[in-house]
């Protein structure tokens, strides 16, 4: 299809009616400037393409001029070479009409000339192809997407154009289809993480694992009850060994006979023991007769030693007491001469403690009498001090007070009119004051009225001013003398320097008290009551000791000499003690020894005679003895062998372990056996109840019942598995066929863009991807994201594709005009030029038709260039 | 002192068939019970007074009271035949099993219980010497004792035992070993086996009669008595084989090649039975065929169902192949690839994703079908 001329009438901007004619079918050019209405004609022959003369909506409403109209578009186009006008009015009263230029003639008019040119059309260029290449100024910097936003069929006709060229790729609509229906059967089934929630794998697979479960319990009650079987069958045997009565009575007849036996050996042992009770009895009876002779015989030597011994011990005492005696007088005289001389050395310290006592009385005595005279001398001193009035504040403040008034004298004086004299040779002496006269030179500082008075003139009265602040001068300083003066006579003096000379002998006082109160406070640190107190201590100290005031006046030398006299002689007598008291003590206690030796034989003796009697007795007593020593021994010889023959007839300790064994055994196993019989039918029982519950319960049943139900389970998911597998076996399948056909498809796409790619960026290879997208660029072996490239490279690449697309077309036998609405607005001059170049070939072979603003970058894109011009529009078709 | 009766085994009463669907599952379970009354038919028509039933007379021990008593209830109403009942590895004779249950219900006369390996005379003259199980599996022989077991001279000695001569090779059968020769060392004029689902013969005294009603795809043959008939002590036995099953369980395999195969393979299941509505098939069919004909393979299984009491068909090993020329495939170049890509898989019977790449074929087939015949 080839645009020959368009013109419209109450289109947009354009109320009149214009048409731009004279399009060569190759490169037209249409330049002009802003807002001379080429987008409108860019629409209005989209719209005539693609829109029916009756419809409305948005797309004919924005091609309606503001101030109303039925838009008229009207196009000849060269389609398969022959001519056609198609003519559209939309609006109120729509009106279409297709003409065949060729003939001249109408071919059809309204909804026929709709469909005549829709069919016409639908073999060239359906919206499809007009999408693909069809430029909007808005659009011109994408890259084209095809299909995107919404599906216009537009990948469905490059798929075509190119299966045109390929002739062996079809059907990719049913492929898919196809897949969609796989991935929705998968889908169905499973998700990426597993079987769909809710879905008939998921639902297949719980129901399996339910049947698993359930099949699992009740495998485990039916174990239970052939357990319980199995358990039963054997517990019967073991009834039938230990529960029959017969075993029973057997165990018990065994048990008793143990007993039996076990009582008769008891009683032997009972007998055993009796008899050596006998025997223990009879030993002890023959040991008590055989002591008693022995002990009979025994104290008769005593007896005879004993009193052997005491006539020896009585005829020691009365040296052994004689000893004793002196002994103890020679200790006792020792001790005397002790006691004397320690009464001479402690009156000899009392004296020496009294020399002491009476030298410490002296000096306190002394130091008391300094200190009472000192005490009194300050006492008189500081009453004098306190009645003196010539005090340091009084001196202080008449000094302040001289001072102030000598200010006040000087300010009154400094105020007050000086009167000089100076006389003249001849008048010397002839001034006088008061009387006196005045030299020559003197100055009179009138400070009050003075009356000078010149012999023979007369008197000169001079007074101060009378100023308000000098008579307060005058007030102060009387004030401040009068002060003074009473401060004077308190202090007894009658100028200041009097006054001084008071305070400074009050001064030499005030030091010299001080230093007597220091002597004092040496003398008695603490008062005089101490030394008061120590005086009498000691004279109390020296009234109790007893001592020869003589002796007072003794040489310390002597003293000492006595002392030490005295004290050797009371050590040498106390070191004799010992001696003494170890020899006393020694002679007593052999004295005591003997006496005791001598009362303790005698008490012996007598009681010896008491256990053997008298004299004449005591051969009867041990013939006695010994009769009753021979009957007991022939007692204890008869036991002896009575347990002697028990023990032979006796078991041994191991026979007598076996016997109670068996009994204990015996008893044992009865009581066993007992207890198990009643376990065993109390199990019994129990079993019995639980194999009757779970038979009544069917479960064996229900087991069998859900093993096919199981089998069948396994059955449904092992289908399902087998689906999941083949659709997804299918699904790989279709996408690698899939992943084959794209790079078939893409080929001659990428083929077609090539030569236009060469001319602008030389040698490069633009990339697709999935719906005929570039993807990317190659040059100079680096691939790059189409989305990375500038602007202006972008804008250069989307026209290139469209070329490729519209030369895809074209080959394709549906040569649809390339319309470009003011494209390059981001390429520099270079570039420019060289998508010139490009859509000079592209040309060739189909029509490119653009549109600029910029008459004068395009100047070197040649082509045709067209124009508006006015239309003389008929309506009346 | 002939003596004839009917041998039979393997009863199983109380089997669920879950692993079929409820339409069938109720049937054939009914059909289990129901045998019991053509075996007594049986008894009537061949004038049989004995049934003699070598073991799993149930399925299994632990079975409801109404399980237990269903068989009771059909026997005991067949007063002409008197019921030999013997436990089998299913039903073992165990403490508060099956058949202590039984007896605490009072049997009928005609019911007897052979819980003892003991003789019992059945009639005068005639011996029977039961071995009854008393768990799943017996280390020993339990047919041993027959050897010594003393019955009057000149009395027929038929003895009655549950297990295996030989190993079957399944599963089912009990681990319970029988000496091949013990009707000889016992001295048996017939011994009647059971545990073995399909009639057998052993040798000329000693036979297995299979169960009466088949409960699976079998490779025996099964569902049929066995009437036996003794004419006097040590004479050899006659044996007669009578069907009395509902349904026939068949199993088939076949390999086609083309869709024409099939019309000869539905001769052959016609001729299976008189009745395809006892038919119960299983039906694999292998091979390579056409692509676009496994729809037509397809649409004669549903027939065929449609026809049976059951068809399970599994058609897993058929293998498509497909033609250049099929038409969905031909307008587009892609499924064009996505089936040259599982042919390859399938054709190759090395790669283990050769069945799965088959059904993946078949659903590529239907698929674009569907999507060329514009089914939504």
């Amino acid at each position: 299809m080839k645009i020959k001329a368009v013109r419209v009438f109450e289109v947009g901007r354009f109320c009149d009616a214009v048409a731009v004619e004279g399009f060569s079918g190759r490169l037209d050019v249409l330049a002009g400037p802003n807002e001379m209405g080429k987008s409108t004609l860019f629409r209005a022959l989209q719209m005539l393409l693609t829109l029916k003369h009756n419809s409305s909506g948005d797309a004919v409403r924005r091609l309606t001029p503001y101030g109303g109209g039925q838009p008229l578009i009207e196009a000849d186009l060269e389609i398969n070479g022959k001519l056609w006008r198609i003519s559209k009015r939309y609006g109120k009263r729509p009106r279409a009409q297709l003409t065949d230029l060729n003939k001249r003639s109408v071919i059809a008019r309204s909804a026929d000339a709709d469909v005549a040119f829709g069919e016409l059309l639908d073999v060239v260029a359906g919206p499809a192809e007009l999408g693909l290449v069809w430029v909007r100024q808005k659009d011109a910097l994408e890259l084209p997407s095809p299909d995107k936003p919404k599906d216009r069929g537009e990948r469905n006709a490059l798929t075509r154009a190119i299966q045109g060229q390929l002739g062996a790729i079809t059907g990719v609509t049913w492929a898919d289809a196809v897949q969609a229906r796989v991935k929705a059967q998968l889908d169905d089934l499973v998700t990426q993480r597993g079987p769909r929630k809710g879905g008939r794998y998921d639902v297949a697979l719980e129901t399996q694992a339910k049947l698993k479960q359930q099949l699992e319990e009740a495998q485990a009650a039916v174990a239970r009850v052939q357990s319980a079987q199995v358990e039963l069958d054997l517990l019967q045997g073991r009834f039938a060994e230990v529960g029959h009565p017969d075993v029973l009575n057997a165990l018990e007849l065994a048990a008793a006979d143990a007993v039996e036996e076990l009582e008769k050996v008891e009683q032997q042992r009972l007998a055993l023991r009796q008899a050596q009770d006998e025997v223990r009895i009879r030993l002890k009876d023959q040991e008590a007769s055989h002591e008693a002779l022995k002990r009979f015989r025994s104290d008769q030597d005593r007896l005879a030693e004993i009193s052997t011994r005491l006539s020896v011990v009585t005829s020691r005492l009365p040296a052994l007491i004689e000893s004793a005696e002196t002994a103890t007088v020679q200790e006792e005289t020792a001790r005397a001469d002790g006691v004397r001389l320690s009464d001479q050395q402690n009156q000899l310290q009392q004296l020496m403690r009294a020399r002491d006592v009476a030298g410490r009385l002296a000096e306190r005595a002394m130091a008391l009498s300094n200190a009472e005279r000192l005490e009194q001398e300050v006492a008189v001193e500081a009453e004098r001090m306190r009645l003196d009035p010539a005090t340091s504040e009084r001196v202080e403040r008449i000094k302040r007070l001289d001072q102030q008034r000598q200010l006040l004298d000087e300010r009154i004086a400094a105020e007050s009119p000086t009167i000089r004299i100076a006389y003249d040779f001849a008048v010397e002496g002839h001034v006088r004051l008061h009387g006196e006269v005045l030299a020559d030179g003197a100055e009179i500082i009138a400070t009050e009225p003075v009356t000078l008075e010149v012999p023979g003139i007369g008197r000169i009265e001079v007074s101060p001013g009378g100023a308000e602040s000098r008579e307060r001068d005058l007030a102060e300083r009387a004030r401040l003398i009068d002060e003074r003066d009473k401060l004077l006579a308190q202090v007894g003096a009658e100028d200041l320097l009097g006054a001084e000379v008071l305070l400074a002998e009050r001064s030499k006082r005030d030091r010299a008290l001080s230093l007597s109160i220091a002597e004092l406070r040496r003398v008695a640190p603490d008062g005089l009551a101490p030394l008061r107190s120590d005086v009498a201590d000691f004279e109390n100290q020296l009234g109790m000791l007893e001592f020869e005031h003589c002796d007072l006046e003794a040489d310390d030398a002597e003293l000492e000499q006595r002392f030490r006299e005295l004290a050797k002689a009371l050590t040498d007598a106390r070191q004799s003690y010992p001696g003494f008291a170890q020899s006393a003590k020694t002679a007593q206690a052999a004295r005591a020894e003997a006496e005791a030796r001598a009362a303790a034989g005698r008490q012996q003796i007598e009681e010896l005679e008491k256990l053997l009697g008298p004299d004449d007795v005591r051969a009867e007593r041990l013939a006695e003895l010994e009769a009753r020593v021979a009957v007991v021994d022939q007692d204890a010889g008869e036991a002896l062998r009575k347990v002697s023959a028990l023990q032979q007839v006796l078991p041994d300790d191991d026979s007598m372990r076996a016997i109670r064994a068996r009994v204990e055994t015996a008893r044992r196993d009865c009581e066993a056996a007992r207890a198990e019989a009643v376990r065993l039918r109390e199990r019994r029982v129990a079993l019995i109840a639980q194999i009757e519950a779970l038979t009544n319960s069917g479960v064996g049943q229900r087991l069998a019942e859900l093993e096919g139900e199981l089998q069948r389970a396994d059955g449904v998911v092992e289908e399902i598995k087998a689906e999941i597998g083949a659709l997804e076996l299918l699904s790989e399948a279709l996408q690698a066929a899939r992943g084959s056909s794209r790079e078939h498809l893409m080929a001659p796409l990428m083929e077609r863009v090539r030569p236009y790619l060469e001319v602008v960026f030389g040698e490069a290879q633009l990339q697709f991807k999935e719906g005929f997208a570039a993807e990317s660029l190659i040059r100079g072996g680096e691939m790059e994201a189409i989305d990375r490239l500038s602007d202006g490279t972008q804008e250069q690449l989307a026209i290139l594709v469209r070329l490729a697309y519209a030369r895809l077309l074209a080959e394709h036998g549906k040569p649809v005009p390339l319309m470009l609405d003011d494209p390059l607005a981001y390429s520099d001059t270079g570039r420019i030029s060289q998508m010139f170049r490009s859509l000079r070939v592209a040309s060739g072979y189909h029509q490119v038709v653009v549109l600029t603003c910029r008459e004068q970058s395009f100047a070197g894109l040649n082509g045709t260039r067209v124009g508006l011009s006015p239309w003389r529009v008929d309506l009346d078709w | 002192m002939a003596i004839r009766f009917i041998h039979t085994s393997d009863w199983q009463i109380g089997k669920p068939f879950r692993n079929f669907e409820e339409r069938v599952a109720g049937k054939l379970e009914a059909a289990r019970i129901s045998v019991i009354d053509r075996i007594a038919r049986i008894a009537l028509d061949r004038q049989v007074c004995h049934v003699l039933v070598a073991g799993d007379v149930y399925d299994g021990e632990v079975i409801s009271h109404v399980t237990l008593m269903q068989p009771i209830h059909r026997m005991s109403r067949a007063e002409h035949v008197t019921w030999w009942l013997l436990p089998g590895n299913h039903d073992p004779a165990r403490p508060q099993g099956v058949w202590q249950r039984l007896r605490g219900e009072e049997l009928p006369d005609n019911i007897r219980v052979l819980d003892t390996p003991r003789p019992v005379e059945l009639e005068p003259g005639i011996w029977l010497l039961p071995a009854p199980l008393v768990a799943h599996s017996v280390a020993e022989d339990p047919t041993a004792w027959m050897d010594r077991a003393e019955t009057p001279a000149g009395a027929v000695r038929i003895g009655l035992a549950h297990g295996s001569v030989r190993g079957f090779g399944s599963a089912q059968e009990s681990s319970v070993s029988i000496d091949a020769d013990r009707a000889q060392k016992a001295a048996l004029d017939y011994l009647a086996l059971g545990d073995w689902h399909g009639r057998r013969r052993e040798n000329a005294r000693t036979y297995y009669s299979g169960t009466p009603e088949p409960d699976r795809f079998p490779d025996n043959a099964p569902g049929s008595v066995l009437v036996v008939c003794i004419d006097t002590a040590g004479a050899e036995p006659r044996v007669e084989d009578v069907e009395c099953a509902s349904f026939v369980w068949a199993k088939r395999n076949y390999a086609i090649s083309a869709i024409d195969d099939l019309a000869a393979i539905g001769r052959e299941i016609d001729e299976l039975t008189d009745d395809p509505g006892r038919l119960i098939l299983r039906l694999a069919l292998a091979g390579r065929i056409a692509l676009q004909d496994i729809a037509a393979v397809e649409d004669w299984c549903a027939t065929l169902e449609a026809k049976l009491q059951l068809l399970k068909a599994d058609l897993s090993a058929l293998l498509p192949v497909c033609d250049d020329d099929y038409a969905v495939f031909a307008e587009s170049t892609e499924l064009a690839q996505a089936v040259e890509f599982l042919s390859g898989i399938a054709a190759n019977d090395n790669d283990s994703r050769q069945k799965i790449a088959a059904a993946a074929l078949m659903r590529l087939a239907a698929l674009a079908s569907q999507e060329m015949a514009g089914d939504g």
